[in-house]
């Protein structure tokens, strides 16, 4: 069974980061793999566990996101791709569109794996659009495989508050739920493997896309201030004098 | 300008009514504004007389109704014949809500029209015969803006961004087109469904009060002859129905923080922060977190952040509107004690 995973490099944006001046991209930041993909690489992880399966993990980005794939790698992965394009300054469905074209090249995948959304752009569109361009059934944030085998996958989502249960025949495009399981950490044979393993990396060219002139990026990035709290301490006597401040300053707010 | 269109989805299941969103139709006029575009409206469901009163008091000038049963949603069959039926209308503006099921369609939508699909819309401005669309990046730190001189697009807008829109008279006769939607097969069989326990979606609550990794220092004894696994679980327990009451008491939701629900004491519904949930109400509890930036992520955009901790270093002091140093476990009994006798 071959499964791929796609990640992103993220922004890890628990860590500072500068906006470029001319308000287009995001510089001197710290990049991570994407947190919601390390669910979607467990997922995976634990199906090859169980049978025989290939897992290839997929990006699309220039250089800096070797490090990203290398993790991912580590986790346990059997190949890196690299779709060698900055995806910045695309928009969902062209980054979809790439994608599609990827999947089609790596040859048959019968499982596609994303993460749920990202943490920098959180759109959380891709794996569903990548799935209406290749038409290929969709499974959103599912929290368990309950069965995979090389013809179908039953698995569980949660829509609301839903518990869905369904059967679908492979391929299929999945988002994997951080309720699947608490993701692994690379192992120290498997960091040693990356460094060592030669990432793939392919161009527009590579999967018959024209030299496509992107526009130039039709939005602009501002930072939100920050809101300047003034903490104010809640003390008292005792413990009846406190609440009944807390309780008059919640009052105050409205509700 | 004249033949431009902005279409507005809703979805109106009878047994499914939380997924029908007028906010909407507020964008919706206020992208109109703009580009004097005719305004269309999608009912996915049913048009009963309430939906159909809305339209017309919305202004909108046509309605097309598409018949769509909840499980054909759900297994996505409808796509081609939906692409089909998009085209014939070809608008150039859509706008969606976004629970699932819209941004579904939404999808479909981006890649039938070959619309670029921008979601999580948060505002709405025109400056200089410039549309802007914002939405927040790179965890509320940063907004995006995206520019148009004339606009096309597929658009979303987060929930609750836009408040009802006005209604206006009923003098007005939209006309009405029922579509025909055919299913085509699905690859999706569904084998189950199961309503899961009724938890209240905290991103809708306007009062959360949160617990963290602090509600294991709860004074009570646990029972005899539970081990430390159990002791702790126990413990938070207490701790998560102590919530659960001043929650009551104000009529909000309980929420908690990532390390409770890594270690399987807490379902992942209820989890604020990176990898849980965004959310932004009226009032935030904090008890017993210590105010992570993972979690601050997720809460920092609340109106009113108080904050109980037994750490008068913990971070999230430097973020809550009013600090409570002392334990929780004193000041909650006595917060629900405080309401309960009013």
């Amino acid at each position: 069974m071959r499964i791929v995973i796609c990640i992103e490099n993220a922004i890890d944006v628990t860590q500072p980061f500068q906006i470029t001046e001319n308000q287009k991209n995001i510089g001197n930041c710290v990049n991570i793999l994407n947190p919601w993909d390390e669910f979607a690489l467990e997922a995976a992880i634990l199906q090859k566990e169980k049978q025989e399966a290939e897992l290839i993990v997929l990006t699309i980005g220039d250089e800096k996101s070797d490090k990203s794939l290398r993790n991912a790698f580590a986790m346990g992965c059997d190949t890196m791709i690299r779709v060698d394009v900055d995806p910045f300054y695309l928009n969902n469905s062209q980054i979809a569109e790439i994608l599609a074209k990827a999947f089609k090249k790596v040859g048959n995948p019968d499982l596609i794996c994303f993460g749920k959304k990202s943490i920098d752009f959180e759109t959380g569109m891709t794996a569903t659009l990548v799935a209406k361009i290749m038409d290929l059934p969709y499974l959103p944030s599912i929290t368990t495989i309950d069965e995979l085998d090389t013809e179908k996958i039953i698995s569980t989502f949660r829509i609301d508050q839903e518990k869905i249960m369904t059967s679908v025949n492979l391929p299929a495009v999945i988002s994997v739920s951080k309720e699947f399981a608490e993701p692994r950490f690379p192992s120290f044979l498997g960091t040693r493997k990356a460094a060592k393993t030669s990432i793939i990396i392919w161009t527009l060219a590579d999967l018959d896309i024209g030299p496509k002139k992107y526009a130039n990026p039709d939005f602009n990035i501002t930072t939100i201030p920050v809101k300047n709290v003034h903490t104010e301490m809640i003390r008292g006597n005792d413990n009846l004098e406190i609440v009944s401040m807390l309780d008059a300053k919640i009052k105050e707010a409205g509700v | 300008m004249n033949s431009q269109k902005i279409v507005v989805f809703i979805i109106n299941l009878p047994e499914h009514p939380g997924l029908l969103n007028w906010q909407i139709v507020s964008a919706a006029q206020k992208i109109r504004a703009f580009s004097s575009a005719n305004l269309e409206l999608v009912v996915i469901g049913n048009l009963d007389n309430s939906v159909l009163e809305k339209a017309k008091s919305y202004k909108f000038e046509k309605i097309n109704v598409l018949n769509i049963p909840y499980t054909a949603l759900l297994i996505n069959s409808l796509f081609q014949s939906l692409a089909f039926f998009l085209k014939t209308i070809n608008p150039q503006i859509v706008l969606f809500s976004e629970s699932h099921f819209d941004l579904e369609l939404a999808a479909s939508c981006s890649i039938a029209l070959n619309l670029p699909l921008i979601t999580q819309v948060q505002s709405i401005q025109i400056k200089d015969n410039i549309l802007f669309l914002s939405r927040t990046i790179l965890g509320g730190k940063a907004k995006q803006a995206y520019k148009f001189e004339s606009a096309s697009g597929i658009f979303s807008f987060k929930t609750n961004a836009f408040s009802e829109p006005l209604e206006d008279s009923l003098d007005h006769d939209p006309e009405i087109v029922h579509v025909e939607i055919e299913e085509t097969h699905s690859k999706i069989k569904i084998l189950s469904i199961e309503e899961c326990e009724n938890i209240l979606p905290i991103e809708h609550a306007r009062i959360i009060v949160a617990g963290g990794h602090g509600l294991l220092n709860s004074p009570a004894q646990p029972p005899n002859g539970l081990s430390q696994i159990e002791a702790d679980q126990w413990k938070l327990n207490q701790g998560l129905k102590l919530l659960q009451e001043l929650a009551n008491c104000l009529g909000g939701s309980v929420a908690v923080s990532r390390s409770l629900v890594d270690s399987g004491y807490a379902p992942y519904e209820l989890q604020v922060g990176q990898t849980g949930k965004m959310v932004e109400p009226e009032i935030y509890i904090a008890c017993g977190i210590s105010g992570a930036i993972q979690h601050t992520i997720g809460m920092n955009k609340s109106k009113l952040i108080i904050a109980i901790n037994n750490d008068e270093n913990a971070p999230i002091f430097k973020i809550a509107n009013y600090g409570v140093h002392a334990d929780l476990y004193e000041i909650i009994p006595e917060w629900i004690k405080f309401r309960k006798e009013k």
